[in-house]
């Protein structure tokens, strides 16, 4: 039982966090209900089926590039990391505690929002939930995105000033608010390299909805996201003995 | 009581510079072991060596019974680690701190809560286990840090800097509880720049400069050690010439050393000073003649 407790430990202090600056859930649903009002406006009840697919994926995507590797740079300059270092935690159980403590707690607002919306509109509830466990992987891949960068900077005392436009770099401008269908060849094609575009039309086929690639290109894409991401952190990330 | 702590010339380069370059010391069970020495000294990289945070590049170290580099899991399980820069998180209540830091030795919630009672009541911060980190005094936020890393049961506590900015009560107060947990088999150890605070508490001191051990011993010994028993603290006049004495500049004032009490009251009244403060060579003293050759 220690280390589920150890896990907890990891996650009851993020967990404090968020109960303590609340603001930031609120800004969250604020963020979700305002987006789904303003894509059902504009573009009726598809660009919302689209939206809500969108949502559980960036959640999961910004939660692991941002927060969550954030999360872990101010712990490495507050000395909270070389405490966890010193003592039975493993870094496997340290990551999965930040995962839950930040994913569940943030999640814990939006995602009765998104699944009510989706019940709404008959989306496939078992198609909505293998896409919530897509939205783990993105929440790896872009969290070891984010340190594999974030660690290699010698002084990280702002280390938002780089998630933050990395974030923007990630969702915003590529194809993932918008479907790459919309784009010409041989771009739209090209941007299945992007883990967001992969992540997010992987999430529209298991929903049954129009998508740009087959499954295995975008599944493919991600899987060597996930590799290059691991390596690339694993080369960074040490848990003692450095 | 055998050595909980066997440092035998670890070194740990940064780049092409040594960090720390030949420390060797031990440390017994059940015993207070102060790192003493000045900044820059070594003393935050021997601990982190010693709590397996940092691997070394020579030499070899062995906590608990175990090789911190091939055994670190055993290590880690053994010790509880206050690192320097660690402080209270301002949005975390003193009972959260402590939960937190027992929750990640693997107590459940309820036990962990159970024990942070406990440990808040003893450092006198049981009113205050509700209030957030950032209305806290300094003294209450360091207090608290100590309870979280002292909460844990461990064999050997590694404490970087404990009382740093802490008043003269709440130091007491932390140094009453260390010679508590040390005085129930567990052994500390800490590192200081407060010598008087070294002396107090220290069963034995180990100094480092440039990284490198440079004496140990118990601090009785280690002030026995002094070419010099005596001291007095003078104003200096802008005529006063100090060369050929043992002393040490301290700007508009001077220590003047001398072997007995009525030596150093004769090489006073030699120098014409007649204001002057005698007292005894202490920890101090002893830091001073082995990081800068006062005396």
């Amino acid at each position: 039982m220690g280390f589920i407790w150890r896990i907890l430990g990891v996650a009851y202090r993020n967990y404090i966090f968020f109960k303590r600056q609340w603001m930031w859930l609120a800004q969250s649903v604020m963020y979700t209900v305002g987006f789904m009002i303003i894509f059902t406006l504009w573009a009726g009840i598809s660009a919302l089926k689209h939206m809500i697919i969108v949502f559980l994926i960036t959640s999961g995507w910004g939660t692991g590039l941002n927060v969550i590797a954030q999360t872990i740079g101010w712990d490495r300059i507050t000395g909270e990391y070389e405490k966890r270092v010193a003592s039975p935690l493993s870094l496997i159980e340290y990551l999965l505690g930040m995962v839950i403590g930040n994913m569940y707690t943030s999640g814990a607002v939006e995602i009765p929002i998104i699944i009510y919306a989706a019940s709404c509109l008959d989306m496939d509830l078992l198609g909505l939930l293998l896409v919530y466990g897509l939205s783990f992987l993105a929440t790896f891949i872009g969290l070891f995105l984010s340190l594999s960068i974030i660690l290699r900077i010698k002084n990280p005392m702002n280390i938002s000033a780089v998630t933050n436009p990395l974030y923007s770099l990630t969702v915003i401008l590529p194809p993932v608010f918008y479907p790459p269908t919309f784009l010409p060849e041989p771009i739209r094609t090209y941007c299945v390299v992007i883990p967001t575009t992969a992540l997010v039309d992987l999430g529209r086929a298991l929903t049954g909805q129009t998508h740009a690639y087959p499954l295995w290109m975008s599944s493919l894409s991600l899987l060597a996201w996930l590799i290059i991401a691991t390596i690339l952190a694993g080369k960074k990330l040490k848990w003692g003995l450095e | 009581m055998h050595n909980v702590i066997e440092c035998q010339g670890i070194g740990k380069k940064f780049g092409r510079i040594w960090g720390v370059e030949e420390v060797s010391f031990t440390a017994m069970k059940g015993s207070v072991t102060v790192l003493a020495g000045p900044n820059g000294a070594g003393k935050t990289t021997t601990v982190r060596v010693l709590t397996t945070v940092y691997k070394p590049d020579k030499g070899s170290a062995r906590v608990a019974g175990y090789d911190v580099i091939r055994e670190y899991r055993e290590v880690r399980k053994r010790i509880s680690y206050q690192p320097q820069t660690y402080g209270m998180s301002p949005d975390m209540t003193p009972e959260e701190m402590i939960v937190d830091n027992l929750m990640l030795h693997g107590y459940s919630y309820w036990d962990a809560r159970r024990e942070a009672r406990k440990w808040l009541e003893e450092l006198g911060l049981y009113h205050v286990r509700d209030r957030r980190g950032w209305v806290l005094s300094g003294g209450e936020r360091r207090r608290t840090i100590v309870a979280a890393i002292l909460a844990v049961p461990a064999e050997i506590y590694f404490l970087d800097e404990p009382t740093s900015g802490v008043d003269v009560e709440g130091r007491y107060e932390i140094l009453k509880i260390i010679r508590r947990v040390v005085n129930e088999g567990s052994t500390i150890l800490m590192t200081t720049h407060d010598m008087r605070e070294a002396q107090m508490i220290a069963d034995k001191v180990v100094f480092i400069s440039k990284g490198k051990t440079i004496a140990s011993g118990k601090p009785a010994e280690l002030i026995e050690s002094l070419p010099y028993k005596h001291k007095a603290i003078i104003r200096k006049s802008p005529d006063l010439r100090l060369t050929g004495y043992r002393y040490v500049d301290v700007g508009d004032k001077a220590i003047v050393y001398g072997e007995t009490r009525s030596e150093i009251i004769g090489l006073v009244e030699e120098l014409g000073v007649t204001t002057y403060d005698l007292r005894e060579a202490d920890l101090e003293d002893v830091y001073l003649n082995l990081v800068r050759g006062g005396g």
